[in-house]
């Protein structure tokens, strides 16, 4: 896990984001023991709250059950069916990101292999 | 200036080095040379002796008495008691690095020598000094070897330099940080992180068990 603590997005959503990447690819298996909030947290030099409220957030979509003796552990979690609309604001929001990094001066090509990348390592 | 974290996700599952039998062994070694100075109790003479000077000739005793005689294992044991609580910390309190398990193995090491050079002046105590230059030979080797292994862990362990906007000159202080123990930024080992409450006791602790071991030893003499 590797976060930047000068980024706009904040530390807990980094984690949270991080993790979410890592469950929904797989390479966290289900009966997987994480690290610990106050492991994790003095690993990265975080207050406990900052680890913990991204652990509360994984846990509500799901993911982890958080227990206090055996800490995090990843669930089996099925894929839920997407709300009505889901798959649309989905592609506002890529819409955007691309437009953001095209005006940014990426170039289309850099863009198209880096989404066809993330979407085989997520699938 | 940015400020990259990296961390596994995954427990951590370290153990302290050696084992229960390894972290054990400096406290049998002081063990077994207080039975053995029970044993020879009534062969000591009236006073022992605990300093040489340089030619190898006795210059400071303590008196036929328990804590006199003892005084090196009493010494002995507050080290190991020390250097137990230091890999505690290192393995509860400090961040899993490169370092962490190398500065485990070294404090435990330091334990032994420790060890080995109290129950080596109670013997070179209790034998009138022949066993002296054995022991001197001996823990300078362990000494020398210490300071080697220092070195080359040092010029091995990759450089990390921990909230670089936390550092006060040497002092390291960020209140967010729930770690008692960080990396050095200049140098090998660690140090104190100030904005943790225990490091103040801590450093208070350290400092008094010397100035502490000094008062014994001269109401000892």
């Amino acid at each position: 896990m590797r976060i930047d603590l000068e980024a706009a997005a904040p530390a807990w959503r980094q984690i949270a984001d991080q993790l979410r990447a890592a469950l929904v690819s797989g390479q966290l298996r289900p009966g997987a023991q994480l690290a610990s909030v106050r492991e994790l947290a003095l690993d990265l030099g975080l207050n406990h709250n900052t680890v913990a409220e991204a652990y509360r957030q994984l846990a509500a979509e799901g993911f982890l059950q958080l227990e206090r003796r055996t800490g995090a552990v990843v669930l089996e979690r099925k894929s839920p069916r997407p709300p009505a609309g889901e798959q649309e604001r989905f592609a506002v929001r890529l819409r955007t990101l691309l437009a953001e990094a095209r005006a940014a001066g990426v170039p289309a090509s850099a863009l198209q292999s880096a989404l066809r990348r993330a979407v085989e390592e997520l699938s | 200036m940015s400020d990259i974290r990296e961390a596994s996700v995954e427990r951590d599952t370290a153990r302290l080095p050696g084992g229960a039998l390894g972290q054990v062994g400096p406290f049998l070694m002081l063990a077994a040379s207080a039975l053995w100075l029970r044993a020879r109790w009534d062969d000591l003479p009236a006073r022992l002796p605990v300093h040489w000077n340089w030619r190898g000739e006795p210059d400071r005793f303590v008196s036929h008495t328990a804590a006199g005689a003892a005084m090196p294992l009493f010494l002995g044991l507050g080290l190991c008691l020390l250097m137990l609580a230091m890999q505690l910390g290192l393995r509860h309190a400090a961040p899993r690095t490169a370092m962490r398990p190398f500065s485990l193995r070294l404090v435990l090491a330091g334990e032994y020598l420790a060890a080995f050079a109290c129950c080596g002046v109670l013997a070179a105590a209790v034998t009138a000094g022949r066993l002296l230059v054995p022991l001197l030979v001996l823990s300078g080797a362990g000494t020398a070897a210490l300071l080697a292994s220092t070195i080359v862990m040092a010029r091995k362990t990759p450089r990390e330099v921990r909230n670089p906007a936390a550092w006060r000159g040497l002092f390291y202080v960020d209140r967010d940080d729930p770690a008692l123990f960080v990396p050095k930024r200049r140098g090998y080992g660690y140090t104190f992180n100030y904005g943790n409450p225990m490091a103040g006791a801590m450093t208070v602790a350290l400092l008094a068990v010397p100035l502490m071991l000094a008062f014994f030893a001269l109401s000892a003499r």
